[in-house]
């Protein structure tokens, strides 16, 4: 029995008079993949930035672990359990990779005044940081500055992170997008390692076949609008994705 | 006499400077009205002490609070306005506060306001005693500056510095932790005010000017943002320029608008930043140095 861990329902987003998501509504299973694909502008990260704080929706309910965290500000949303990286990687450049997943482990003393002055670096912290870095594979690079990573390693970086929060749900916003082809299915490794280290992952990527190879379940949005959700195999064949991909076909039209 | 003088009033801006850092360095939020805090500061001391006569040692720490408090309603302007708009808040905040201090009879308007002299034991408290005070201020705000940067807050801010989403994203309450920067960075010039004010005996709001605010801050910048030993020797050496070339002081503002624009476009990590020219050969010159005694 795979148990729902995350619904989304009816969520709307508006931008002044343009609706970036209208009534978009799915579930998440636990320890699966959902892949979220669209055309360019569907409001695929749209809806990333609404489940994470980032944005404020209009109306909607998104319920995890039986509880409605819609428009939680973003920093309660990643305590409860809920981490994301982000298109463009967004590292902390001007810390080590160390510090990087450091800030991550920090979650729980951030809290109060006092909490925050306890020390940060001290040797139970920094191993498991290690450990976090070792499971992405980049432990080689762990003293030094973000800023000399690759884009590849920066978006690891990214996931090093977001996974130092020890997140139930753990949502990756293209992390394939301009990588080359080696670099890119390291990182489909890693995703799919995730998933068989019991990760629940919500993935939005361009790679087609990337995301049908790693998927459970997909969603597609067009024009903010959900207009499929299904299996990898049914969402190739099906007519109205094609279509939002490709355009109609005018001469059966 | 004249060299306590002088290291006093080195030791100030060394507090001062140290007090913007927690601020522009480790919360990287622009600050260029620093020195409306230390005026606050510095009249809050003046008035604690000589219109209501309490003592100078619980003025000072009083002052602190004071000028923390209204440290916290710039923290929160910075949740809603940011880099160049806030810088130009903190300016207009400096000339705001200036002003007030200029023409508001309370505060001894265009006369100043005369501080009496604050007791140590029973005798007046000597220039010996005011560096002996700045140079234990500057060693508790050194250490203070250091549990930042070992502690989680130090980390909340660098994630804040380098990207506010990100570190939203990682359960940081950015607001919160911009807030207490404000906070603890004003809350520490006011306390230098509070010497200051006692120290001269006699304040006026052109003490606490705009040049004030852009003297602080060039001495973060020459030294180096985000460290501890940056803002200590750039003050020492902003400090030491006008009495070592008294003509120097008629064209502070030139000197300093250079010194700026220098390190920005040159050494943006400043003078003894992680990795500035001077910094990275010195810690060449340590591992060599360590390594020959090793091979001895």
């Amino acid at each position: 029995m795979v148990k729902d861990i995350l619904k989304i329902n009816k969520v709307t987003k508006k931008f002044g008079g343009l609706v970036a998501l209208r009534d978009v509504s799915f579930n998440v299973q636990k320890n699966q993949i959902t892949g979220l694909i669209g055309p360019n502008g569907a409001g695929k990260t749209t809806l990333f930035n609404t489940m994470s704080g980032v944005y404020k929706a209009d109306h909607g309910e998104i319920v995890f672990n039986d509880k409605n965290i819609i428009n939680l500000p973003a920093h309660r949303i990643a305590d409860i359990g809920i981490a994301r990286t982000f298109q463009i990687a967004r590292p902390f450049l001007d810390l080590t990779v160390t510090e990087n997943v450091l800030v991550g482990l920090g979650e729980k003393n951030y809290q109060g005044i006092i909490k925050p002055f306890k020390l940060s670096k001290n040797a139970v912290n920094i191993k498991k940081a290690n450990e976090i870095l070792e499971m992405v594979g980049m432990i080689e690079f762990n003293k030094h500055k973000a800023s000399d990573l690759s884009l590849g390693y920066k978006r690891r970086l990214g996931i090093a992170r977001a996974l130092a929060l020890d997140p139930e749900v753990l949502m990756l916003d293209e992390p394939l997008a301009g990588l080359g082809k080696d670099v890119s299915s390291k990182m489909l490794e890693l995703v799919q390692k995730l998933k068989e280290d019991k990760m629940t992952i919500v993935i939005i990527e361009h790679d087609m076949e990337a995301i049908m190879s790693i998927c459970d379940k997909i969603i597609v949005l067009n024009q903010g609008e959900k207009i499929a959700e299904g299996k990898p195999e049914e969402i190739q064949n099906n007519k109205e994705v094609v279509e939002a991909y490709l355009g109609k076909d005018e001469i059966n039209a | 006499m004249y060299a306590i003088v002088v290291m006093i009033n080195i030791g100030i801006f060394v507090l001062l400077a140290l007090s913007l850092n927690i601020i522009t360095g480790y919360a990287g939020q622009p600050n260029i009205g620093q020195g409306a805090f230390f005026g606050i500061g510095a009249y809050s001391a003046a008035i604690l002490t000589g219109k209501f006569g309490i003592y100078f040692w619980f003025a000072m720490p009083f002052a602190a609070i004071i000028t923390g408090f209204i440290g916290l309603f710039l923290g929160l302007i910075s949740i809603r306005i940011k880099e160049d708009f806030l810088a130009i808040v903190t300016i207009a905040l400096n000339f705001i506060v200036a002003a007030v201090f200029q023409n508001v009879e309370f505060f001894g308007a265009a006369m100043g306001l005369a501080v009496p002299t604050p007791y140590w034991f029973g005798s007046p408290l000597s220039y010996r005693g005011y560096l002996y005070l700045v140079i234990v201020l500057i060693i508790l705000v050194v250490i203070f500056s250091k549990l930042i940067e070992k502690s989680w807050i130090g980390l909340a801010l660098g994630a804040i510095r380098n990207n506010e989403m990100a570190a939203d994203s990682l359960g940081i309450d950015t607001k919160k932790f911009k807030i207490l920067a404000f906070v603890l960075g004003t809350a520490i010039a006011g306390l230098t005010g509070a010497v200051y004010a006692h120290y001269m005996t006699f304040i006026m709001a052109s003490d606490f000017n705009f040049i004030t605010s852009v003297t602080i801050l060039s001495m973060v910048i020459l030294g180096g943002n985000n460290t501890i030993r940056g803002p200590i020797v750039g003050a020492i050496i902003l400090g030491l320029i006008p009495e070592l070339f008294r003509f120097i002081s008629d064209y502070r503002l030139l000197v300093y608008a250079t010194i700026l624009i220098l390190m920005i476009r040159f050494q943006p990590s400043g003078l003894l930043g992680d990795d500035s020219f001077v910094w990275t050969r010195l810690k060449g010159l340590k591992t060599r140095f360590m390594e020959k005694r090793r091979a001895q």
